[in-house]
């Protein structure tokens, strides 16, 4: 295998900046070995040639005069650095940079948590935490403060804040959750954003806006500076806790229980990111396709009505939660239950029915805030599988969400590949993750996904719908849909960069922005 | 048919344990390694691969996540991992093992179709040589022929080989369908 160069670097470049950077964080934290260290860094779920977005090297500093360090090397020699927190979002590129040849600035040794306040319930930490390790720091400090965490647990609290994704319980929009951080910025700047702006600021971490214009948002799914320190809101434990789960019959039935979910989120009656589950994904953390079918393409609806009754679960399976003290908990029950009553054949489930379960068991973790990875199940649905995910959002809105699972179905069903998917409900909006699995090693099946991929984001940008996070592959394409007056929004973006990032090292390509020194190059 | 609860009960098995002696292991690796296997639960091909190493097992249930700080912490001193996992599971815990300076030299890929069992093994070919008339001779069952040759399979040193071959069997009463076996090893 040939090593992988950052693009316009020399093999003798790369290994000074390499052996300065050995010297600068330490031999130990300074990978290049391809097949064991380094290999951790590649997309190993990935759709095209792995060798389109393979890092140069890794290496994970310790602290801020590390990144310092690393991005004065990386100036130096005009290396760009990749970074992530702890770099486990399978669907979406784990740990890899958009472009090969990056040098990846892993924060995974940055891992304290600085703080956790259980008076004003916040904490504070650094992008190596993950949700198993908050979870366990609050399980051992006998902590009353809950997380959120998304569904794969060793997930880094920061790095997916920073990525805008979402959890389960009633903090699951994890980004208004943020409040103050610390960056990096490219040339070795650190600045506090907020109130942490202000020296012996008292409220850093109970007031996000500080004065002037609030900068956060910009930092997020950006690459515009390295976010190394984050205070983040917790939920305190409630007086009560009960899951349920509500099951549809038809497929229709998405859009008439949308609309009445819509109300009951808006007043909170419903007050977590509750998830509706079609019914391919809820089988797929329980069974396989090939126990059910063996032909080509898409599963049929009579082997569909057949998982159906054999697993006793809906079209659609609704998973929500009911929080605080009983009373409460019973009246806003009665109001739920009454609302979706009114679609034929909706069935009631709570813990005591099926807590035993390990769909509606891992559900009812995450709505609580316990980590678990018991969801990378789905992935079991075809031999040797693996998964990217296709994530447009949508107004909490029944014809919406009918036409779009309609339309994500329908292509992938076209390409050959089964509709797995879900919508996860906020307050007015919904992600609707939908998550084609595919045969890894199949580099025909890989060719057909990433047209449909293609295909898939031009149609529902057509429709207005767009992505709120996608896959180092679809970066470009997607960032491309949101184009409204000649591209305003994405020539500001770039000039941040400029400003920011003079010399392109951080980043490049993420979410579609590039450097100006590699604007012009046709990014593969 | 699997029966759902069964399937749904998929576990790993975590042990530490010296590396059995493979029938190969005189010539391969004479030093005995330590090692950690990892199997799924209530699948009847990984209980095959599992009772080789039955001493000192610890289940656990389907969630792979409470699986990972035990072998992340041992990563210093096991110098090899080897399992018959589901698919899912090898995803994760080679993420896990390429962080902590593991190298996949082996795997296998099982699956059970309509008509019979597919294997496709990768490694050196040393390794294959020895161990592809093993499985392909079926005097025991394959999962636990790929256990009892551990020392065999961890001793290979790279992927560079691949042996493909099919037999006319029927999936076992409580079968995963799909099977991945590997072996990692540091350095």
């Amino acid at each position: 295998m040939n090593k992988t160069l950052p693009d316009g670097i020399s093999a003798a470049e790369f290994n000074a900046a390499v052996n300065e950077l050995k010297t600068a964080i330490g031999e130990r934290w300074v990978f290049t070995d391809d097949v064991t260290h380094l290999r951790a860094y590649y997309d190993h779920q990935a759709i095209r040639d792995p060798a389109l977005t393979a890092p140069s090297a890794a290496v994970a500093p310790e602290n801020i005069v590390g990144i310092q360090k690393i991005l004065a090397i990386a100036r130096k020699y005009l290396i760009p650095l990749w970074t992530v927190s702890t770099g486990k979002n399978l669907a979406y590129g784990t740990a890899a940079p958009r472009m090969a040849g990056c040098i990846v600035l892993d924060l995974k040794r940055m891992n304290r948590i600085i703080e956790v306040n259980e008076k004003h319930a916040y904490a504070v930490l650094e992008p190596g935490v993950s949700y198993f390790d908050l979870y366990k720091h609050l399980q051992k400090t006998g902590s009353k403060l809950w997380i959120d965490c998304a569904a794969p647990g060793w997930g880094g609290v920061l790095g997916n804040l920073m990525d805008r994704g979402v959890g389960y319980t009633p903090y699951g929009e994890h980004f208004t959750t943020a409040c103050g951080m610390q960056i990096v910025l490219a040339d070795g700047t650190v600045m506090d954003t907020g109130m942490g702006n202000q020296l012996g600021s008292t409220t850093s971490d109970t007031y996000k806006y500080g004065r002037g214009p609030w900068v956060d948002g910009m930092f997020t799914m950006a690459n515009y500076g390295i976010v190394t320190r984050l205070s983040i809101q917790l939920m305190p434990e409630p007086p009560g806790y009960r899951p349920y789960m509500v099951t549809f019959p038809k497929e229709e039935d998405i859009e008439q229980l949308t609309e009445l979910l819509r109300p009951l989120k808006i007043n909170m009656v419903i007050p977590n990111a509750a998830v509706t589950v079609e019914l391919l994904l809820e089988a797929a953390i329980q069974v396989t396709r090939a126990q059910y079918y063996s032909g080509n393409g898409a599963v049929p609806d009579s082997v569909r009505k057949k998982i159906m009754a054999d697993l006793d679960i809906g079209a659609w399976n609704f998973y929500g939660a009911l929080y605080g003290p009983e009373p409460i908990m019973d009246n806003n029950w009665k109001l739920i239950e009454e609302s979706f009553s009114q679609i034929k054949g909706v069935r009631f489930f709570f813990e005591q029915e099926r807590g035993e379960e390990i769909a509606f068991g891992y559900r009812a973790k995450l709505m609580r805030g316990i980590p678990n990875m018991t969801e990378f199940s789905f992935l079991n649905w075809v031999p040797n599988g693996a998964h990217t995910g296709f994530s447009p959002m949508a107004p909490v809105d029944g014809k919406t969400a009918l036409e779009q699972y309609q339309l994500a179905r329908q292509r992938l069903n076209d390409f050959g590949f089964d509709y797995l998917g879900e919508f996860i409900v906020g307050w007015r909006d919904m992600h609707h993750i939908v998550v084609p699995v595919f045969n890894r090693d199949n580099e025909e099946e890989k060719r057909r996904l990433y047209e449909m991929m293609n295909v898939l984001i031009d149609e529902a940008a057509e429709r207005g719908y767009g992505e709120y996070r996608t896959h180092l592959d679809f970066m470009d394409r997607v960032a491309g849909t949101f184009n409204w007056n000649d591209n305003a929004l994405m020539r500001l973006n770039q000039r941040f960069k400029d400003v920011l990032d003079p010399q392109g090292i951080l980043a490049p390509g993420k979410s579609g922005i590039w450097p100006a020194r590699m604007r012009e190059k046709s990014q593969p | 048919m699997l029966n759902r609860r069964t399937f749904l009960q998929t576990a790993s098995m975590l042990l530490t344990l010296p590396a059995i002696p493979s029938l190969f292991a005189g010539l391969v690796k004479p030093e005995p390694c330590l090692m950690r296997t990892v199997t799924v639960q209530d699948c009847a091909d990984s209980e095959q691969f599992h009772a080789v190493f039955s001493a000192e097992n610890d289940r656990i249930g389907p969630d792979i996540g409470t699986y990972l700080q035990a072998i992340g912490d041992c990563s210093d001193r096991v110098s090899a991992l080897f399992g018959l996992t589901r698919s899912s599971d090898f995803s994760i815990l080679s993420q896990l093992a390429w962080e902590k300076g593991y190298r996949l030299v082996y795997t296998g890929h099982h699956q059970y179709l309509p008509s019979g069992l597919q294997h496709n093994l990768q490694a050196d070919k040393y390794v294959l040589d020895f161990l592809g008339p093993i499985l392909t001779g079926m005097k025991a069952p394959w999962a636990r022929s790929i256990a009892e040759n551990a020392g065999l399979i961890t001793s290979s040193s790279s992927l560079e080989s691949e042996l493909e071959f099919f037999l006319p069997v029927q999936a076992p009463t409580g079968s995963s369908g799909y099977l991945v076996s590997w072996a990692f090893v540091k350095g």
